[in-house]
């Protein structure tokens, strides 16, 4: 027969933690039946023994006969102490141990974090808080094994004075721009986490730049107007005509950082009026006015140039009546130029009618309002041909790099002997590459020589120098020549060199506009723009962009540095094709592409063998030529 | 330096096996050894035991390349060893004469 025990339990409080001392007291002579379990049974003689919590009192019942001895564990929250040791994992227990549980209760907590930004113009805080925690013990049925755990009860959140952040800002020497809105929000806040802006600085007043207003420009403005009604606009201004008027720069206001050091404004930026021939500054350098009559220029991609160029105004076509013009400034002709002859300008040549098998050079834009038929045109004075050269400098170049790079590899290899170079001369191996893999070089060289055979001005002598050692050196026998490395290195050096060299003489771009071109070839170091019906069987050529947006293109040849925007491309017979050269990063759309036209890009050739909508065609990162478009029936 | 060649023909097929080093001191006996056969329409150069080559050892082999297509003889060099192998496409042999005639020797 089993007896059943009363147990009483008498508790305590410490601060931070509920803790209850269990002492156990046999009252088996109560005879007061608890109930019992089922696991605590095993027959009438033996009888589990069990432990059970009823309002955080834990009650141990020793077992009977062979039963069990019951078990107590720690869960969360909880520390259990028996006979003042602590259990670290399941325990044995009797009605004669002494049984501590303690809850654990956390603390609430908060941490300050200041941000200072470089500049220190702001202060950022992040207040991170933790709550404290306050856990009570749930009962427990009984049972033969029981495990103790406590359940929160309540959060309590850390209370953040906002004189704690004052001080906090005030030790990082925080006393501008203090925002305490957003700081009494970040202390108020009862969550983990917040940042806030706590104080920022007063960014100084930037000052006002000098600015120059070229004054004449006013007058392009109304360049449209003037073409819609018909009418040829013609840019002049007249001796002592103010050309530009320089706004003096304006000092700022400083500012403050959040530190109440002073923070200066940014120093305005005074630039001057720059001129070249044709003007003078007058008003202490504030006012430009013009000192001849001609048509007002800036140039200069970085630092503008204001000059005046004197215009020559042929008032007729340019025929037998005035034979072929040239002349120092720009020229205006307001007829036509015939059959044969030519003009060639300093600056710029406007032409009102047509260019038929004429000639036209100008180191500066072109514009001929109606149609070129069978006529050269170049803008950009010797910069067209520089195009060219450096072109094939920069290929030469790369070709070169590679094959000297090949030759250090070669001469690396521990299967390859170099026995013989000492004896016979590093030639001999440049020889041998040239052979195989770099048998472009001596084509290349032989084309960068005549070229510049071919070219009818006088070009950098620096030039045919380069040009005569690369064809002594790398074509035909010339490699066998080459006694030492040096050699080959002075050569690829002075390659080097007359690209840097060729690149600066390359000045500003200009433009060629023309309404119509037939037979034609043009070339400048800008865009070309048709701003009609298109170009027929024409060579055009752009170091900047090719624009016939609205026109046609059948036959003849495309190259542009920039990008070629066509409206129809090739004819619809198909027998007319148009080649596309792409250089650099340049790329073609087309609104309708026939089939026919060809595109290329240094080797590599493609044949648009379909009708397409909306092509797009371009070089991609590896060099090779793509092309994207709706194909039609 | 040395350069030994063994000279096999099996059903108008000649292999030339060569020991040694291809260079300048060698490039004669190359020559003259392909100049000796006779009725062969397929030659293969051996190169199994070659471990070293220089330019004029490497212009040597490109001459007899082209004088044997020329003459309609089929000429591949075989068992070529890595090192020697790369040196070869540095110079961009395969993509002259044909990747099918350069084939480098298994490890």
């Amino acid at each position: 027969m089993a007896l059943e025990k009363d147990l009483t339990v008498e508790g305590q409080t410490r601060r931070g933690s509920f803790l209850k001392n269990l002492k156990v007291e046999d009252k088996a002579n109560s005879k007061k039946q608890v109930g019992r379990s089922a696991d605590q049974e095993t027959d009438d003689e033996d009888q589990n023994g069990s432990v059970l919590l009823s309002n955080g009192q834990v009650i141990v019942r020793n077992p009977q006969g062979l039963g069990k001895l019951p078990t107590i564990s720690q869960g969360t929250n909880v520390e259990i102490l028996k006979n003042g040791e602590k259990i670290t994992g399941p325990a044995v227990v009797n009605e004669d141990m002494h049984i501590e549980v303690q809850v654990v209760n956390t603390d609430p907590s908060f941490s300050l974090d200041l941000n200072i930004s470089k500049n220190k113009m702001k202060a950022s805080l992040t207040v991170r808080k933790k709550p404290g925690k306050r856990y009570d013990i749930e009962d427990i049925p009984s049972a033969l094994k029981v495990c103790i755990a406590a359940k929160c009860e309540q959060e309590i959140w850390p209370e953040v004075e906002l004189q704690q952040v004052l001080d906090l800002l005030h030790e990082n020497k925080i006393i501008f721009g203090i925002n305490e809105d957003a700081i009494q929000e970040a202390v108020a806040f009862q969550g983990k986490k917040i940042s806030i802006v706590a104080a920022v600085g007063q960014e100084p007043t930037s000052g006002q730049d000098s600015k120059i207003v070229y004054i004449y420009q006013e007058q392009v403005s109304n360049q449209d107007s003037h073409l819609q009604s018909g009418k040829v606009f013609l840019l002049s201004v007249t001796i002592d005509e103010v050309l530009a008027v320089k706004q003096l720069p304006v000092a700022g206001y400083p500012g403050m950082d959040v530190t109440g050091e002073t923070v200066p404004p940014r120093e305005p930026k005074d630039e001057p009026i720059l001129i070249k021939g044709g003007v003078r500054l007058i008003n202490d350098g504030t006012v430009a006015v013009a000192t001849i009559s001609g048509k007002p220029v800036l140039e200069g991609s970085f630092h503008k140039y204001l000059s005046v160029d004197p215009v020559y105004v042929v008032n007729d076509d340019v025929g037998m009546n005035t034979g072929n013009i040239r002349f120092i400034g720009n020229i205006l002709i307001t007829g036509s130029v015939l059959d044969g002859f030519s003009v060639d300008a300093g600056g710029s040549i406007e032409v009102w009618g047509d260019a038929l098998h004429a000639a036209l050079y100008a180191n500066r834009e072109v514009t001929i309002h109606k149609k070129a038929i069978s006529t050269r045109i170049q803008a950009g004075g010797l910069s067209v041909n520089y195009m060219q050269i450096l072109q094939m400098l920069r290929v030469l170049q790369n070709r070169l790099d590679s094959m000297f790079n090949a030759a250090k590899l070669l001469k690396s290899q521990p299967a390859f002997s170099t026995a013989d170079l000492k004896a016979k001369g590093e030639g001999q191996l440049v020889q041998l590459l040239i052979d195989f893999k770099y048998r472009d070089i001596p084509k290349i060289i032989t084309a960068f020589v005549q070229t510049l055979s071919e070219s009818n001005t006088v070009l950098d002598p620096l030039l045919s120098e380069v040009a005569t050692a690369l064809k002594d050196k790398l074509c035909k026998l010339g490699p066998l020549r080459i006694k030492e490395q040096a050699e080959i290195e002075l050569l690829i050096a002075n390659v080097q060199k007359t690209v840097a060299t060729v690149e600066s003489l390359i000045s500003t771009k200009v433009n060629i506009t023309v309404n119509y071109v037939q037979n034609s070839v043009i070339r400048t170091t800008g865009d070309i723009i048709v701003t009609g019906a298109g170009s027929i069987a024409s060579e055009l050529e752009a170091g900047g962009s090719i624009s016939i947006s609205s026109g046609k293109v059948r036959g003849g040849q495309l190259i542009a540095r920039e990008k070629i925007k066509i409206g129809e491309l090739g004819s619809p017979t198909g027998d007319s094709g148009v080649n596309i050269q792409l250089l650099d990063n340049c790329c073609l759309e087309a609104k309708f592409v026939h089939p026919g036209v060809k595109l290329e890009h240094g080797t590599e050739r493609l044949l648009i063998q379909e009708h397409y909508r909306d092509l797009r065609a371009w070089v991609n990162e590896g060099g090779l030529l793509k092309f994207e478009g709706v194909a039609q029936q | 330096m040395m350069l030994e060649i063994k000279t096999e023909i099996v059903n108008e097929v000649a292999t030339l096996h060569f020991d040694g080093f291809l260079d300048i001191s060698t490039v004669d006996s190359i020559e003259i050894s392909v100049s000796k056969l006779i009725d062969i329409h397929e030659v293969n150069l051996d190169f199994d035991k070659i471990t070293f080559v220089d330019s004029t050892g490497i212009g040597t082999i490109s001459k007899i390349l082209r004088k044997l297509n020329s003459e309609g003889v089929t000429a591949k060099i075989r068992n070529i060893p890595a090192g020697v192998f790369e040196v070869f496409e540095i110079l961009g042999l395969p993509e002259i004469f044909g990747e099918e005639v350069f084939q480098m020797k298994n490890y």
